[in-house]
């Protein structure tokens, strides 16, 4: 039975075993055995990455790209294809069990967000591996919408980015720091990046959140109302997040964190 | 010129004498809680009233000046316990028309971050405040300080404080609950950081019951490393998020060795500079408010007579500085 079932894995899955070889990929093969299915069905969806070539030697650089408070992200090859990992490090001030625990746990809800995220049809990265504190995600090509905003034609891009909120916000997914840092525009084309302060929630609070911070980055009142007009056509709940909007607006300390990005 | 502040926010009194960037004298009295109770305003503000005198006149002498010689009179005007600050109020509205001399009312949270500045000399921090009653990341931007993450419910203080109660110490206090952690090994406990945001309720309930089954040093030293990370962390979303060169802890709480060390361990790999001013300075003082009120008043924020009153609470962010 066993050497039967391993036969076939051999013959069925040859991307899968491209994966093992490559140094990426799960070390841990029996625990993430699940996740690997699920990476092996998002890689067929795929296009691009059905017919992989010879993957090279990964040419992940010794140096971060870009990093953050908790994360640092590294350029890599995943099967020929630019991908980015996401690599939540070692906090030398915790204890060993708490940091890893955290580190743990939020690469997986962050991973599983991303998945969940992907359903709605908003565009975001393609999630192709993860381990016990990684991502190995698709390169998203572009630039961030942060710098793009004196372009002419931002206001259809503005327009996409209201109508992925609100999907993503009737899936229940809030982002938690939703900035224009973290979309990625190239050409029409508009991504959500980023989730690593997302979670979960039917919370109109937690939604109104993601809305005030874009509100509040945007500045500009008619590129704000390209956004906010189709995230009000789309969202389901919409009135009610506009109306918790305006009560954190009351608030005031919000403000400032959207003005130091 | 010469400032006397008056601190009478929770269960110190302090009186400090300042000149310049000089603390000429910083005395205190500390109003003790019985054991197993928490403060009781009322008889701290009597205590206050009791101490009043005694410790203006001995502040004095120690500054080695005439009470005449001030110039000018500092008071916390809030945040704190209303019958607290009260006292601290009055008898700084009667020094100030006795001596006839200017008053102004200072922020105790600005306070201690004012005399962290100067402590440690660094100019643009972005500062964890972390005492009894508040808990919050502070980084200044434009004639204001403001709070970029905090405490959503109780401050850490209050967390260490509570649960040093439940220990049936018979001095309820944190130092206590860091020597005592000192002996502990790791536990898990529950860990709550919203973005810069905190809560520490659950982590406080949950360590109590801890105690029933745990031996008490490992609950105390787990406690410590499950609140100050958190602390930590909130801290270091605000740094990569503001880029700043420099990191301070200030309050009560930041009297804690451990907590230093953490942030020190934080702040290097991004090329951040850690500072903390010494524990007189951290702990509720009256040198902080006579420097802050210095400040204050060069910058014409002295206060007439009729607008010296208390303010329960009194947010960091509510006041426009320079």
């Amino acid at each position: 039975m066993v050497k039967e079932k391993q036969a076939q894995n051999y013959k069925t899955s040859k991307l899968q075993n491209q994966h093992r070889r490559s140094r990426i990929m799960v070390k841990e093969k029996q625990k993430e055995e699940n996740s690997m299915e699920k990476e092996k069905l998002q890689n067929l969806e795929t296009p691009k990455l059905q017919n992989p070539k010879t993957p090279k030697d990964e040419t992940s650089s010794a140096k971060p790209f870009s990093w953050g408070a908790e994360a640092e992200l590294y350029g890599t090859d995943f099967l020929g294809e630019r991908a980015v990992v996401k690599k939540r490090v070692e906090k030398k001030y915790r204890v060993k069990e708490l940091d890893e625990k955290l580190r743990r746990t939020r690469t997986r809800t962050e991973a599983r967000i991303l998945g969940e995220a992907k359903k709605t049809g908003a565009r975001v990265p393609t999630v192709l591996g993860v381990e016990e504190f990684d991502i190995t995600m698709e390169f998203i090509k572009g630039k961030l919408l942060r710098d793009e905003l004196e372009n002419k034609n931002i206001s259809r891009t503005l327009k996409t980015v209201g109508e992925y909120l609100a999907l993503l916000h009737d899936a229940n997914i809030v982002h938690g720091d939703f900035t224009p840092a973290n979309v990625i525009v190239d050409g029409n084309k508009a991504t959500i990046i980023d989730f690593g302060l997302g979670g979960f929630s039917r919370e109109t609070e937690e939604k109104a959140v993601d809305l005030l911070l874009m509100k509040k980055a945007l500045a500009d009142k008619k590129k704000y109302a390209k956004f906010i007009q189709a995230y009000e056509k789309k969202a389901k709940n919409a009135e009610a997040t506009l109306k918790q909007l305006e009560e954190i607006e009351q608030r005031g300390r919000y403000v400032v964190r959207a003005m130091m990005k | 010129m010469i400032c006397l502040g008056i601190e009478s926010t929770a269960h110190t009194l302090g009186i400090g004498v300042v000149e310049g960037n000089k603390v000429l004298s910083n005395i205190r009295a500390l109003y003790k809680t019985p054991k197993g109770e928490g403060i009781i305003p009322r008889k701290a503000a009597d205590h206050h009233s009791e101490n009043f005198e005694r410790l203006v006149a001995e502040a004095v002498e120690k500054a080695g000046i005439r009470v005449k010689d001030v110039g000018l009179i500092a008071y916390s005007k809030g945040p704190g316990l209303g019958a607290c600050l009260k006292v601290g109020v009055v008898a700084a509205k009667n020094l100030a028309l006795n001596l006839n001399v200017p008053i102004v009312g200072v922020n105790h949270c600005i306070a201690h971050i004012e005399i962290s500045k100067l402590a440690t000399g660094f100019s643009d921090p972005l500062v964890l405040y972390v005492s009894g009653g508040n808990t919050q990341v502070i980084v200044k931007h434009d004639k204001r300080y403001h709070v970029v993450g905090e405490t959503l419910d109780i401050g850490i203080g209050n967390l260490i404080d509570v649960f040093a109660r439940n220990l049936g110490l018979e001095w309820a206090h944190g130092s206590v609950v860091e020597q005592l952690a000192r002996e502990g090994k790791y536990v898990e406990l529950p860990y709550s950081v919203k973005g810069m945001d905190l809560t520490f309720t659950g982590l406080l309930t949950h360590a109590i019951k801890k105690l029933q089954t745990t031996r008490k040093e490992d609950v105390c030293y787990s406690l410590q490393e499950t609140a100050f990370s958190m602390c930590v962390e909130a801290t270091e979303r605000a740094l990569a998020l503001t880029r700043k060169k420099q990191v301070v802890a200030c309050g009560g709480v930041a009297q804690n060795t451990r907590l230093q060390k953490m942030l020190q361990l934080m702040a290097e790999p991004h090329g951040a500079k850690f500072g903390v001013a010494p524990g007189e300075f951290n702990a509720d003082n009256g040198a902080m408010i006579a420097y802050t009120g210095l400040l204050m008043q060069q910058h014409g924020m002295a206060e007439k007579q009729s607008e010296v009153k208390a303010i329960q609470k009194f947010r960091t962010d509510e006041v426009e500085l320079w």
